[in-house]
């Protein structure tokens, strides 16, 4: 019946060999226990598997303290798990380096923070060409093309105007876009969004929201965003729910 | 945008911190290189001092030493006398290699508009005198001629005139003598023929004769043997008990003390200034580094690897405290040259300062303490910072 | 406001290189040069400490206009101005008059190594403002 949602656990869904692509990102049985306190601990998240396949737009909801963030974190490589794998390319992700995981996050994801995350005492184009200063050294776009690049991002976001604005000089709105501008700078395969569109006015959510949509069809970019706002999941290739720790894949019958 | 430019920014963003933090630095390491200077400085001279009365054993009249050995120093004129014969009887004792008299003068005071006034005249006898002569045969070429003297840094020929006058006499300027930082720059050196011609000129030109007692000296310099200076002077103080004698060793010895306690004043007020001001920089920077959490973390968020966060924190004291050891010392340096007789006259003690090369390696010296110490202080905060997970850094 | 903190400095300097010198002279030792006539007439350093004043009240004006000027042309002659009239503090006590030859004097102990420093100060200040005018300086009238 149209309307009702049905919820199926993610590891349930059944694998079409023929529409197998190869994830981008594999999350294997992974669980993050925090300390609460000198004797307590919370589990964020709990036993999770999620497979990411590349082009998809995964829109996880759930309500805050859900372990949305937490997931996101996790898959980033900027928290290490209790237990379970996180696969890059079938590699666990903390079996590397710390210089190759910093090499993954710079290089293969983007990451949209909830919190305001553009650096106070640099200009916009300047935060969006830090991702630049951490490159590997053969994987660094330099100088003039490099800037010819921030460029470009800033205008394909509506801030050609600002380049030269610190933060405190743009809307939460524009810093918003500066921060996907920066996302994108090191042309990643994985967009991990944090609730994009929080604090943000209804026109500017939509705005944000089908840019990222573009940007996913135009690059073929992998997405996965959490968000607490349920009407966005009409965009999403892939909806999912989380809950106290556990992921659940939604299902619209 | 490099690094380097990362570091620039940050330190500009922290405006106010970072001006504390330069001024910390600044005060401290202007304040070490001030305390250098004087103590080197005064050792130096002191030293040099010693050096140019070239004698092991300086005797005097019993009750003068003090005055004498403040005269040499200061420069400010005494007299004292005692009767000629010790000389005789000094260069009889053994263990005496040679035996020189000298007379200590003083010119008027006020004598005339911007010339030397009231200057210490030190008269020599070239037949017995070995601390000068030796000098004045390898400037002059031979010993001076009558009316001829030699002077300290400070002694000069008044603008406009060709001679120095004294007591009515006509003085010509021959050589100037290298720098003591003591008195003995502006002390006036002549030979006896030349004081005794002078006082007998002054007699009709001078406003005030100069008087020099007959059959009297004010001191015997005394070169010993090798290993008997000590020898020496017990049995001139046994055969001359109208006489006090004092070793080289122990020439100026009150005004050593002096710069003693002076010294440890200035190292304990260091001490405590430089542990303060590395604390205070260490606290300011943890402050600054906890601030930056979420930024840090970002920065890791973005691909960053871990010790970016050591390296950022580390840069930006390293440059703050350079820049602010340099301005230190560069103000410091150039107020101690400036007004280097003032702080000798304050602080009534004599410096010398130093040459360019043992400047430049006390300068390198503080330079690398001011910024070791530094660096020290923020690599706790720093080392913490690098060690936390990113997304700790980014929770507020 | 920012902008005022460089004219405040080289009002301040400026003041400094017309009083100190009133009272680091050999006159405010009570010395002077006494003729053969039995006349006093002031030492060199007096003249000094003069001709000081003359070159300070200019530095004020400088550091007043600088304040209160709104036009950018402006400013940049005043700090140029600002670093002739510095050299001028620092060339009248060692070279254009000087003061006593004996090193003990207070115009040698003070007056001149002050005029020096403050002569360098009031320069540093005036290339200060000169490069903050051309940089982040007024808009024109």
């Amino acid at each position: 019946m149209q309307g009702e949602e049905h919820t199926v656990l993610a590891t349930d869904l059944p694998q079409t060999s023929g529409e197998r692509k190869q994830p981008v990102i594999a999350v294997q049985g992974v669980s993050k226990t925090y300390p609460l306190g000198r004797r307590s601990t919370v589990e964020a998240v709990r036993g999770i598997s999620l497979s990411v396949a590349e082009g998809e737009f995964v829109m996880i909801t759930g309500r805050s303290g859900s372990g949305k963030t937490t997931l996101l974190n996790l898959m980033a490589g900027l928290t290490h798990p209790t237990s379970g794998r996180i696969l890059v390319d079938g590699e666990d992700l903390w079996g590397l380096s710390d210089r190759q995981r910093s090499a993954y996050r710079n290089q293969r994801v983007g990451f949209i923070f909830q919190f305001p995350s553009l650096i106070a005492s640099l200009t916009a184009i300047e935060n969006v060409l830090l991702p630049t200063m951490f490159a590997p050294r053969n994987r660094r776009l330099d100088g003039g093309p490099a800037r010819q690049r921030a460029e470009e991002l800033l205008g394909v976001v509506g801030l050609s105007d600002k380049l030269a604005a610190r933060p405190r000089q743009l809307s939460a709105g524009q810093q918003k876009r500066a921060v996907i501008a920066r996302a994108l700078m090191n042309e990643p395969s994985l967009l991990l969004a944090d609730e994009p569109t929080a604090d943000l006015d209804e026109q500017t959510e939509q705005e944000i929201v089908a840019f990222l949509c573009q940007v996913q069809q135009t690059r073929n970019l992998t997405i996965v965003m959490v968000t607490h706002a349920g009407e966005l999941l009409r965009v999403a290739t892939r909806a999912m729910e989380m809950s106290e720790g556990t992921l659940r894949e939604r299902i619209d019958s | 945008m490099s690094f380097g430019a990362l570091v620039l920014r940050n330190i500009g963003a922290a405006g106010f911190r970072s001006a504390v933090i330069l001024a910390c630095v600044a005060l401290v390491a202007g304040f070490a290189l001030f305390t250098a200077l004087v103590t080197e400085g005064s050792d130096q001279s002191l030293s040099k001092a010693k050096q140019r009365l070239g004698a092991d054993i300086l005797v005097v009249p019993k009750g003068s030493e003090s005055r004498v050995q403040t005269a040499l120093l200061s420069g400010r004129p005494t007299t004292a006398w005692m009767p000629k014969e010790n000389l005789g009887k000094i260069a009889q004792i053994s263990g005496v290699q040679r035996a020189s008299a000298q007379l200590f003068l003083a010119s008027l005071s006020n004598a005339s508009c911007c010339a030397v006034s009231e200057m210490f005249m030190l008269v020599f006898d070239p037949a017995t005198d070995f601390t000068l002569q030796p000098w004045l045969e390898h400037e002059l070429g031979g010993p001076l001629k009558l009316g001829e003297v030699v002077g300290g840094t400070h002694v000069f020929v008044p603008e406009g005139d060709d001679f120095i006058m004294l007591y009515g006499y006509f003085l010509t300027l021959k050589a100037t003598l290298e720098a003591t930082g003591t008195g003995l720059d502006q002390t006036m050196f002549m030979a006896m023929d030349t004081a005794r011609d002078m006082a007998r000129i002054s007699l009709s030109r001078a406003e005030k004769p100069l008087e020099i007692p007959e059959n009297s000296i004010t001191a015997v310099l005394v070169k010993t043997a090798d290993g008997e200076r000590h020898a020496v002077a017990r049995r001139i103080q046994q055969d001359l008990p109208g006489v006090s004698v004092l070793e080289r060793p122990d020439l100026f010895q009150e005004f050593g003390q002096r710069i003693n306690v002076l010294t440890k004043g200035f190292f304990a007020v260091l001490a405590v200034s430089w542990a303060f001001a590395t604390l205070t920089v260490g606290l300011v920077f943890s402050i600054s580094a906890n601030e930056r959490r979420r930024e840090i973390g970002v920065m890791r968020a973005l691909g960053s690897p871990r010790h970016f966060a050591l390296r950022s924190l580390l840069a930006e004291a390293a440059l703050l405290a350079g820049l602010g050891a340099a301005l230190g010392l560069v103000l410091t340096y150039c107020g101690v040259l400036l007004f280097h007789d003032l702080l000798a006259s304050a602080l009534d003690i004599y410096f010398l300062l130093p040459s360019l090369a043992d400047l430049g390696i006390l300068l390198g010296q503080i330079l690398a303490l001011s910024t070791a110490s530094v660096a020290i202080s923020t690599s706790l905060p720093a080392f913490r910072m690098s060690r936390t997970e990113s997304v700790s850094l980014m929770r507020t | 406001m920012k902008f005022l903190f460089l004219p405040a400095i080289i009002l301040t300097l400026g003041l400094l290189a017309a009083i100190v010198p009133q009272f680091t002279d050999c006159a405010s030792d009570g010395l002077s040069i006494t003729l053969a006539n039995g006349k006093t007439i002031p030492m060199k350093c007096h003249w000094s400490a003069r001709a000081e004043i003359a070159v300070a009240v200019p530095i004020l004006g400088i550091a007043l206009g600088s304040a209160f000027s709104r036009r950018k042309e402006t400013v940049r002659i005043l700090s140029m101005l600002g670093v002739l009239l510095g050299v001028f503090v620092i060339l009248v006590p060692t070279t254009l008059i000087g003061v006593c030859g004996t090193p003990g004097m207070t115009c040698n102990t003070t007056l001149r190594p002050a005029m020096i420093a403050v002569g360098s100060l009031i320069i540093a200040a005036s290339l200060g403002m000169l490069a903050y005018n051309e940089f982040r300086g007024r808009e024109e009238i």
